[in-house]
């Protein structure tokens, strides 16, 4: 092959094939260095499963640990961008404080609201700023200790039918509950921290006001119940919402702060995502 | 100062003192505060003060004063824990928390909550395991990540000095975390609904043997914490919070876990061997009015060798060192009811009561997450959402784990309830202070126990805890002297069972007192469930039964009593021996952790753990000390 022979002492050829060689050191070069390419290894899928299940006792599922490799990524765009903006300087190198940075920037830039932009924004969300519905209520309890469970509740029953014949409540024979016998303006939590998650606590919310009802089973025995008052609930007035209305305008402010900036920052990123070949 | 009259849960609403609040609101995070307009904030902050309830005869509060997070360096280095302070506050409210992509909630949340993370080294965990930061740069993190576990030299050393590796800035990581672990406790400080505590945990260790005390703030008035490094002599401890007082800031230490201490705890000797003296009394007493006597690592009450009588002394004894051994030392050292009888000697010897201790009870867990439910424990493990039925096996040891503790022996659970008088840091610790505390093995069952001399029975039928306080004292507190011709003092003892939880069995008076100078002990059976009594031939009552179906891990309130109530005389009183009295109240028997864990996933039950237990309450002491003795 006298024509090869030549063609390799050609020096152009030469000349080209070092050029080839050295663009594809360039190229290696800059996949191994390119700021703007975030490469997700399997090892890094590894370490992120081995701390969730340091964490919980169980690998994640595969959704979650998509999540946690989502996070990755952003977390990684923003300490390189937090890294290429300076940061650091002046300051320990720090990549989750980078990162917290990160995602606080532009705290600064947002200024304070004025009382119109609460009242604004309290008028779009003002469904959030509300009291819970309570009730105030009487009760009567019937112990089980007394004679059992099942007499407990015939007791209750009597109780009931007298109540409704008109006898007072306080001239029926019932048994003393630990936390007394009225309670007023309970919202759910607070009734059932008194009675448990139990019948009682389900069914006080769906009486009539002023009428004796029951027997409800609670954690401790049977109850006759009446409901005094019914406070529904309501909605806040600013003046009872502005500190929580300016805490979550600011707080919702930061956070659109903080999307827009990490939609354009990862914009500016390629992803690859090399641990799905080995999977 | 204005009235607001409102029955709340059968307590009086009125407003607080303005005097507790006003720290609070200089005290305010500015996140919320700031420079909205004055007249609108004042409104929204007089709301809050207004709504603090104040409970005239006192409410039991349910909280966890030992919970560690990733603020804790053997959390981070052993378990990987992430879950940082101010989630572990958010969590124990029931606020919804994300951790690690994973969205948790907590069932049924507490009143207060302390996190008490390792003052060792504070914080330097999180730094080491960054790969990022200047510590964990450095080599030796980085070999330390490589093994994917810190050798036993360098946990060793982190538990005992200040810079274990040169070219780290310990002390510098230390002073950030601590200002991050103060906001966090501030910012979710509650006043009425969720009461936060700035604390720390004192962990000596020397040889192995336990002597840890957590440091619980009573405000926002905090120093640097005092770490093991520093000392490990519980009196240096004690003069670290002495000098605080005298700059107002005021402070109580716990020691937990004497169980685990080699008989150090509630030794008979200082901590440079002399016999305990008039001073060390009243120094420990006065810095530690408290004892956690039960927690993961097992209850630390009394131990079955030291109560042959107590047929219910068997329980979540749990005896394996930090080096993985049992103690072989002074095994009466390790537990409560041997101290509350070893400081009666003490007092009459020294003329003061080194070992006048109220209980509380703790979690410890270490994954930031507090966790008193029996249904969900894991032991050292976190709440994984699926775990696998191998990984199952390793929390039930039926396979080999990798703890160095054996994981199924923990205990599920445990708390701490306080009968305060609002759900303020103030008033929560002030009534730690007096002792008017009880410790329960999980479930949130309610003691209470009044000693005095002018009782009548129908202060106990008529639920009049006012006239009780009026008329005597509370659990924590000292019988006054006898009066003249008294006869034998009256006791109220009340318990009343958890609203989602089992029946009680009994409630038992347990009297610890000294005859002739030479402790004793006695168990009486003071309210039983089910009209059963006491046999007078065996002293014993026959017992309540099972109800627990170990196919399903259930059990019914079929047996048992809800409220369990007794006006109680001691027949052995003797007005010339000194005296200490608790209460313990047992629940039914129900499935233990181990048990519902393994019945719901289909594994065999651990053959070393009991398939069921019976949970508990106790409540602290009230003292009897003989006419004209000082009852410190």
């Amino acid at each position: 092959m006298p024509l090869i022979k030549a063609a390799l002492r050609e020096p152009l050829l030469h000349f080209l094939m070092l050029g080839l060689l050295l663009y594809g050191a360039a190229v290696i070069h800059a996949r191994l260095t390119d700021r703007t390419r975030i490469v997700v290894t399997h090892a890094d899928v590894e370490m992120l499963a081995d701390r969730y299940g340091k964490q919980f006792g169980a690998p994640p599922s595969p959704s979650r640990l998509g999540a946690l490799i989502e996070s990755y990524i952003q977390d990684e765009a923003l300490y390189r961008q937090g890294m290429a903006l300076g940061l650091s300087e002046g300051d320990e190198i720090v990549r989750r404080r980078i990162i917290q940075k990160m995602d606080f920037l532009g705290e600064g830039d947002i200024r304070e609201p004025t009382e119109a932009d609460l009242r604004r924004y309290f008028a779009i969300h003002q469904a959030r700023y509300g009291e819970p519905r309570r009730l105030s209520f009487t009760h009567l309890y019937f112990s089980p200790d007394r004679g059992g469970d099942a007499r407990a509740r015939t007791r209750a029953r009597a109780a009931l039918a007298d109540a409704h014949g008109g006898k007072s409540a306080v001239a029926i024979a019932a048994d003393p509950f630990p936390d007394g016998q009225s309670f007023a303006l309970l919202d759910k939590a607070g009734i059932e921290r008194f009675f448990g998650e139990t019948e009682l606590a389900r069914m006080v919310w769906t009486l009539p006001p002023g009428t004796w009802a029951g027997p409800f089973r609670s954690g401790y025995g049977w109850h006759i119940a009446k409901v005094e008052t019914s406070e529904p609930a309501r909605n806040l007035s600013f003046a009872e919402a502005a500190g929580a209305v300016r805490g979550d305008w600011i707080d919702e402010q930061r956070e659109r702060l903080k999307q827009r900036t990490i939609a354009t920052i990862l914009r500016g990123y390629t992803v690859d995502r090399n641990y799905r070949s080995r999977s | 100062m204005g009235r607001i009259s409102l029955s709340i849960g059968g307590a009086l609403l009125v407003t607080v003192a303005m005097g507790a609040v006003a720290d609070r609101i200089l005290h305010e995070p500015q996140a919320r505060s700031g420079e909205t307009p004055l007249s609108l904030m004042a409104d929204a902050r007089a709301a809050e003060i207004a709504a603090v309830p104040v409970y005239p005869d006192r409410n039991a509060f349910f909280g966890d004063l030992h919970l560690h997070t990733s603020y804790s360096t053997d959390a981070v280095l052993l378990q990987r824990t992430v879950v940082t302070p101010d989630q572990a506050y958010r969590y124990a409210q029931g606020e919804p928390i994300v951790v690690l992509g994973q969205p948790l909630k907590m069932a049924r949340p507490l009143d207060f909550m302390a996190v008490t993370d390792h003052a060792e080294l504070i914080g330097s965990g999180r730094e080491m395991m960054d790969p990022d930061s200047p510590a964990g740069r450095t080599p030796y993190a980085t070999q330390m990540r490589a093994r994917g576990a810190p050798d036993a030299d360098l946990l060793r050393k982190l538990f005992t000095s200040k810079n274990p590796v040169p070219g780290i800035d310990w002390d510098g990581i230390g002073k950030t975390a601590w200002q991050r672990y103060i906001e966090a406790s501030e910012k979710n400080y509650r006043p009425g609904r969720f009461t936060t505590f700035i604390a720390f945990e004192w962990s000596a260790t020397p040889g192995f043997q336990n002597l840890h005390r957590n440091v619980i703030f009573r405000s926002s008035k905090v120093a640097y914490p005092y770490s093991a490094a520093d000392s490990e002599r519980p009196e240096d401890l004690w003069t670290y919070m002495e000098e605080n007082r005298r700059h107002g800031i005021e402070s109580l230490a716990i020691p937990h876990n004497a169980n685990l201490s080699n008989g150090l705890m509630f030794a008979w000797n200082d901590s440079d061997g002399r016999r305990i003296n008039r001073a060390y009394a009243l120094r420990r007493a006065a810095n530690e009015p408290l004892n956690e006597i039960v927690q993961t690592k097992g209850q630390s009450e009394v131990h079955p060798a030291l109560a042959p009588d107590d047929e219910f002394a068997n329980f979540e004894v749990f005896e394996h060192m930090f080096s993985g051994a049992v103690g072989k030392g002074d095994l009466g050292g390790n537990y409560f009811r041997e101290a509350i009888a070893r400081g009666l000697v003490l007092s009459e010897e020294a003329g003061a009561n080194p070992f006048k201790m109220g209980v509380v009870g703790g979690s410890d867990m270490h994954t930031g997450l507090v966790n008193p439910q029996e249904d969900n424990y894991r032991g050292a493990y976190g709440p994984a959402e699926n775990p696998s039925p191998d990984q199952i096996k390793a929390m039930l040891g039926l396979v080999k784990d990798t703890m160095i503790i054996p994981n199924a022996q923990t205990s599920g659970g445990d708390m701490t309830g306080v009968w305060a008088v609002s759900n303020t840091r103030e008033a929560i610790f002030d009534a730690m202070r007096r002792r008017e505390t009880f410790a329960t093995s999980g479930p949130r069952m309610r003691v209470r126990l009044f000693a005095g001399w002018g009782y009548s029975r129908d202060m106990l039928t008529g639920r009049h805890w006012g006239q009780a306080y009026g008329k005597g004292t509370p659990m924590g507190g000292d019988l006054s002297p006898a009066p003249a011709r008294a006869g034998s003092p009256k006791f109220l003892i009340w318990a009343v069972k958890d609203p989602q939880g089992a029946n009680l069995d009994r409630v038992q008076m347990i009297k610890v007192w000294l005859e002739n100078g030479r402790p004793r002990q006695k168990i009486f059976d003071v309210a039983l469930s089910g009209g059963r009594h006491v046999n007078p031939a065996t002293g014993r009552a026959p017992t309540v039964g099972n109800s627990s179906n170990l196919k399903t891990a259930t059990y019914t309130n079929s047996i048992g009593a809800t409220e369990l109530s007794a006006y109680w005389q001691d027949p052995g009183f003797d007005r010339k021996q000194a005296a200490a009295y608790y209460v313990r109240a047992l629940e039914i028997p129900t499935p233990r952790w181990t048990t519902i864990l393994a019945t719901r996933t289909g594994v065999p039950l651990p053959a070393d753990v009991p398939a069921t237990i019976q949970e508990r309450a106790w409540s602290s002491p009230i003292w009897y000390a003989p006419s004209g003795r000082p009852a410190k």
